[in-house]
């Protein structure tokens, strides 16, 4: 079993430790992804996750073997304070214990698909496999300045760690929606 | 409008002697590019040194000779695992500067390259942006059915959007650093393993983009001289690197 936790840290330094025989830590941080000229907090999300992905596919090719499990954490607005499933992962399915339900037309009952409801997982907390890990962290920041849009037609209708309010998508929901659509990635809950 | 585009060349460095095919390359796409960064990855060998030493890699925004590894195996493993490499040097390059590229382009070193059109080019190249194409790859021809191999295609060079680019290159370790990939190699058939793995879009870019026709310069030569292009002794010349050496073997054996 090999596992993989990575954390994205903008006030720490970029380091990989390896924790014990299962288990290696790897941090990006502000020396290897620079804070300076970022336009935003998610400019410098995904710039640091897209980095991880050279770190993470080196440390593969040195071991021959791909992380059998990998887990994301964004620091800067979130704790660790989630194990990684024990269960088996298949590819293109993403757990987090904070996931969020849309529906599709909130003005007419009819038409809403409530036996498949639209699932995002938090962003800044997940876990996958190794191939789904990389198609998330290949999320670009400039295809989210130019997909990521607000559309009323989804609004939220369950968040698992909040009381819901009334809203549609974000933008940044929305730009994860399209591209999870796209690669034909699936969120659960845990 | 501009674009940005990157070159990835990579594997086994054969051929270059005929470095100013792939100069005339990239003054070919800066005619219609804002810049045209060229990214290398070859094997450290005898061969890459002496042109590394004759500065024949001058053009490069950023060049890696790659120890070889100790073990090395059959088919395809070779060429995926510097395509891997040669990514991440790109992306190391990207962060740094903080880059993007509308497109980019991944290729062999030992290639004879036919430039077509500035106006195809240009015409590709807009509809790429104004259709904000993404997750895309345009292989050299279809992919083909009619081999033994469930799949198979040409391994000379392949089109890509970043994203889609940066996706197709780490197909490598899911495919060979993964025991329970459901994706088996083959010759010929690891780039389609890629694509499908990740879910991109695949056209044949001889037909949607035909503004460069591409083909080995072994080949090229073969091909030239009337004799078939995979010979019985194709691979005692599959292992030399210059052309000189090709047609010595090719005289030795008419």
């Amino acid at each position: 079993m090999m596992r993989l936790t990575v954390h994205l840290n903008s006030y720490a330094k970029t380091e990989v430790k390896v924790l014990d025989a299962n288990d290696t830590l790897m941090t990006i941080g502000n020396d290897e992804v620079s804070t300076v000229d970022k336009k935003s907090s998610v400019d410098w999300f995904f710039k640091a996750l897209n980095y991880s992905t050279i770190l993470k596919s080196e440390l593969e090719i040195e071991r021959e073997n791909v992380f059998e499990k990998v887990k994301l954490v964004n620091l800067n607005v979130e704790q660790d304070n989630f194990k990684i499933p024990r269960v088996k992962i298949y590819p293109d399915c993403v757990f987090s214990p904070h996931t969020k339900t849309f529906l599709q037309f909130p003005n007419n009952i009819l038409k809403q698909n409530k036996k498949h409801p639209i699932k995002l997982c938090s962003l800044d907390k997940w876990s996958s496999d190794s191939l789904t890990y990389d198609k998330i962290a290949t999320l670009l920041f400039k295809n989210y300045e130019k997909f990521a849009k607000i559309y009323t037609t989804y609004s939220l209708v369950e968040d698992t760690q909040e009381a819901v309010q009334k809203r549609c998508m974000t933008e940044l929901e929305y730009y994860q929606f399209k591209m999870f659509n796209n690669l034909n990635l699936k969120c659960y809950e845990i | 409008m501009k674009y940005n585009i990157a070159i990835q060349i990579f594997g086994q460095l054969r051929m270059w002697e005929n470095v100013d095919q792939y100069k005339n390359f990239i003054n070919f796409l800066r005619t219609q590019a804002e810049s045209v960064d060229v990214f290398g990855s070859f094997w450290d060998d005898e061969y890459s040194r002496a042109n590394y030493n004759d500065d024949k890699f001058n053009f490069f925004t950023d060049l890696e000779l790659l120890p070889i590894p100790k073990v090395i195996y059959q088919g395809l493993w070779r060429w995926g695992y510097c395509l891997i490499k040669s990514r991440n040097l790109r992306k190391k390059y990207q962060n740094r500067t903080d880059k993007t590229y509308d497109f980019v382009i991944m290729m062999r070193p030992d290639l004879r390259i036919k430039i077509g059109e500035e106006k195809t080019l240009g015409s590709f190249l807009s509809t790429l942006k104004n259709k904000q194409m993404i997750y895309r790859t345009w292989f050299q021809k279809e992919i083909s059915n009619s081999s033994v191999k469930p799949f198979d295609v040409d391994d000379k060079v392949f089109y890509a959007t970043e994203e889609s680019a940066d996706l197709f290159c780490l197909g490598f370790n899911h495919l060979h650093n993964n025991t329970e990939s459901p994706f088996h190699s083959a010759y010929h058939t690891d780039p389609i393993c890629y694509v499908k793995m990740f879910n991109l879009l695949v056209s044949p870019f001889n037909i949607i983009a035909p503004f460069a026709n591409f083909d080995l310069i072994r080949h090229h030569y073969l091909k030239d001289i009337k004799l078939t292009t995979e010979p019985q002794y194709d691979e005692e010349l599959k292992k030399v690197k210059t052309l000189d050496e090709v047609k010595n073997i090719v005289k030795k054996h008419l």
